[in-house]
């Protein structure tokens, strides 16, 4: 068991941290961020903006969410094939 | 591809989400009867909850993020995806702003729908051709990817024109701002997936229809 999980957790800190720094990161310009500035200003504000820092934080812990549904998936298939 | 809050009229955005609706409502149908490939639904959400989050650096001082569709795409068809689609849009617009509520049929259709149904398509297409397996799918995959933004681009084309050219400007307008950043990010998807596939097939000792030969490997 440990050893099924240990590196779905590992490799889901790993890829989270990054996904984290990717999308704190200054100086780039996202692409929907790019056609949003051609477009005319929304007729309607958001409902909810949340901060960058929150942001960038969700997009951390979705990748690590997404690494670990993957891994353990994985880790499933593998021991169903055997 | 996430059009976010307030970008589309609200008749657009309806429109967008009843044109959703039936794909969605087939998916969620076709999702109960896969319960056997349930794990493989699993990782196909995962694989794109994970390419999703990440905005990848790309030329000329961008970034984007891959679609990640096509994995789930060949391991359990176009038909599944609208539903995994529509959680992690779900998500992305109430966490990470990216993207919106009432947007969210347009974003279904464009992620959903369109990537994969065009990834399948040309996968299909590819290998009819003689094309191999691994070339079929990183070509389907980057073409795939790049129809994601390619319908994102004509759902916004349509909701604002430009004055002048009408829709097909506003159409190439916008396709031109996303495949600058969105070539070399769909191209690394493509390698990227291929090595996942391969991977995700050989520890499951899963056949899918197409790729017997790479249960075997």
């Amino acid at each position: 068991m440990t050893k099924r999980v240990l590196p779905v957790i590992a490799a889901g800190l790993a890829l989270g941290v990054s996904a984290w720094s990717l999308a704190s990161a200054e100086g780039r310009i996202d692409a929907d961020e790019r056609v949003s500035a051609i477009l005319p200003p929304p007729t309607r504000p958001a409902v909810w903006e949340p901060s960058a820092g929150f942001q960038a934080f969700s997009f951390g812990g979705q990748a690590a969410l997404g690494v670990a549904v993957f891994g353990l998936a994985c880790a499933r298939l593998r021991r169903r094939a055997r | 591809m996430h059009i976010s809050e307030g970008s589309l009229p609200l008749t657009h955005a309806a429109a967008w989400t009843c044109a959703s609706a039936p794909f969605l409502a087939h998916s969620i149908s076709k999702l109960k009867t896969l319960r056997e490939s349930r794990y493989l639904l699993a990782a196909s959400a995962g694989y794109l909850f994970t390419l999703t989050a990440l905005k990848l650096p790309s030329v000329a001082g961008s970034s984007s993020h891959p679609t990640g569709v096509a994995l789930g795409t060949v391991l359990a068809g176009p038909a599944a995806m609208p539903a995994l689609s529509l959680i992690v849009l779900l998500f992305q617009a109430l966490l990470t702003a990216h993207g919106g509520l009432t947007t969210l049929g347009a974003n279904v259709f464009s992620l959903g729908v369109a990537g994969p149904w065009a990834t399948w398509l040309l996968w299909r297409l590819a290998a009819r051709c003689g094309l191999g397996d691994q070339p079929a799918i990183i070509l389907a995959t980057a073409l795939g990817s790049l129809a994601t933004y390619a319908c994102t681009s004509l759902q916004l084309a349509l909701a604002h024109p430009d004055p002048s050219g009408g829709v097909t400007a506003a159409f190439l307008k916008f396709a031109a701002v996303f495949s600058v950043t969105q070539l070399p990010v769909a191209t690394l998807e493509a390698a990227f997936t291929v090595v996942v596939l391969r991977m995700v097939v050989n520890a499951g000792g899963v056949r899918i229809a197409g790729l017997e030969a790479w249960a075997q490997l």
